[in-house]
């Protein structure tokens, strides 16, 4: 879901710039220098989980991992992202420097949203709840990013709903897994570092 | 730091598979020949990009001198529109875009040997001929016959050509040294948050 040079209009650009550069701030500050180790690893599978192509579905999707990295990270998940796609544009031309702040955006809000959205669903630290959070914060990630990346495109005269619709389909066998892999890293973070998750449960 | 461990671990498997499974970018590949342009257009994993809008630009001016859509084979090929350097950009579905650039040379050669049949070379009269004195050997028999040699060669250098964008496709690909170098780089911005931290606290 990266947006290459040139397809958006300066107005969009300069208000994703904007809405990441209040983001990353924000994330920076909430980082603690213990958990500086932790926003680098999960950078660096951000960067790479790129390179996951997953060969089902009508059009080319790659893993995002957003969900997972925003639940374990919260604001933080704003820097990671924008050096994993920053590293991207750079090295393998994916996206591009103009459209970085955009990008950014798209990818770290949703992950943002799944921080919180963990928190709220487990309230109740039921171990079905846990899992499901897990499993829908992954979803959210990826269909969360989708949206908005239709919603930046209908600048460019793609009607909205074409565009979304088209999007989520493509992204729809990448929602599955993302859920799975993060309801899956979810339990086992919970086993054997439950320091790293907002709200743990006995399993 | 058995998670620790285990992320490094899966670290390294992800570096492993993304030799063979790649992502997400659309390339556009165009040659000249015969008084066409021929044009390929695929997502960096090999799909094809089907139904994508190419548009063909001037190099120079950038005037819109035609568009069209690409095939279920991601392949789209136009007439030559005119004797410049053409700029053809591809615009596929969620925001990917690319171009190409071909040059002046390259539509200059498909247009004359494309004009082959009819009669030689248009642009040089008799007296022209007479008065510059010849520069190659084949120019004495004939112009024709530099033109037909040219176009044996052409055919004959196809292939070879075919071969050249294919390894032009492979170089688009992200190297490993691209990912381990992202990793490194990572690493390094990790080391300075540390340390910028760590000052603040102590």
């Amino acid at each position: 879901m990266h947006i290459s040079e040139g397809v958006l209009s300066a107005p969009v650009l300069v208000t994703g710039v904007i809405l990441t550069i209040g983001g990353v701030s924000l994330g920076l500050k909430k980082m603690d220098y213990e958990k500086i180790p932790e926003v680098a690893v999960l950078t660096s599978a951000f960067f790479v989980a790129s390179l996951i192509h997953v060969p089902i579905g009508p059009s080319s999707a790659h893993l995002v991992l957003n969900g997972l990295i925003g639940l374990l990270l919260g604001w933080s998940a704003f820097p990671a992202i924008l050096v994993g796609l920053g590293l991207q544009a750079l090295l393998f031309q994916f996206g591009g420097l103009t459209s970085l702040g955009v990008n950014t955006f798209n990818m770290a809000f949703p992950a943002v949203v799944s921080f919180y959205l963990f928190r709220v669903l487990n309230r109740g630290y039921n171990r079905y709840a846990f899992i499901f959070s897990g499993f829908l914060c992954g979803i959210i990630g990826i269909l969360g990013g989708a949206l908005l990346v239709a919603l930046s495109l209908v600048t460019t005269g793609e009607a909205f709903l074409t565009a979304a619709k088209l999007i989520v389909i493509a992204h729809l066998p990448i929602m599955i897994i993302e859920g799975v892999i993060t309801a899956t890293a979810v339990v086992s973070l919970n086993k054997v570092r439950p320091e790293l998750l907002t709200r743990k449960v006995k399993i | 730091m058995d998670t620790m461990k285990s992320i490094l671990i899966g670290l390294v498997l992800l570096i492993l598979l993304s030799s063979t499974a790649l992502a997400h970018k659309v390339n556009l590949f165009a040659y000249a020949e015969n008084d066409m342009v021929y044009t390929e257009s695929y997502f960096s994993d090999g799909k094809k990009a089907m139904d994508s809008t190419v548009e063909v630009f001037d190099a120079k001016s950038n005037k819109l001198l035609l568009s069209g859509k690409t095939d279920n084979n991601g392949e789209f090929s136009f007439k030559i529109p005119q004797a410049t350097g053409l700029r053809i950009v591809l615009t596929a579905s969620m925001g990917h875009k690319n171009e190409y650039l071909l040059s002046e040379d390259e539509v200059r050669d498909a247009i004359g040997i494309a004009k082959l049949p009819e009669k030689s070379l248009p642009e040089k009269t008799e007296t022209e001929k007479r008065q510059a004195p010849p520069e190659k050997a084949t120019q004495i028999y004939d112009d024709r016959l530099e033109l037909l040699m040219e176009r044996i060669v052409e055919e004959k250098t196809a292939p070879i050509m075919k071969k050249l964008l294919k390894i032009e496709e492979q170089m688009q690909k992200p190297s490993l040294q691209d990912i381990i170098g992202g990793l490194g780089y990572i690493i390094g911005l990790m080391g300075i948050g540390i340390y910028f931290k760590y000052r603040r606290k102590s």
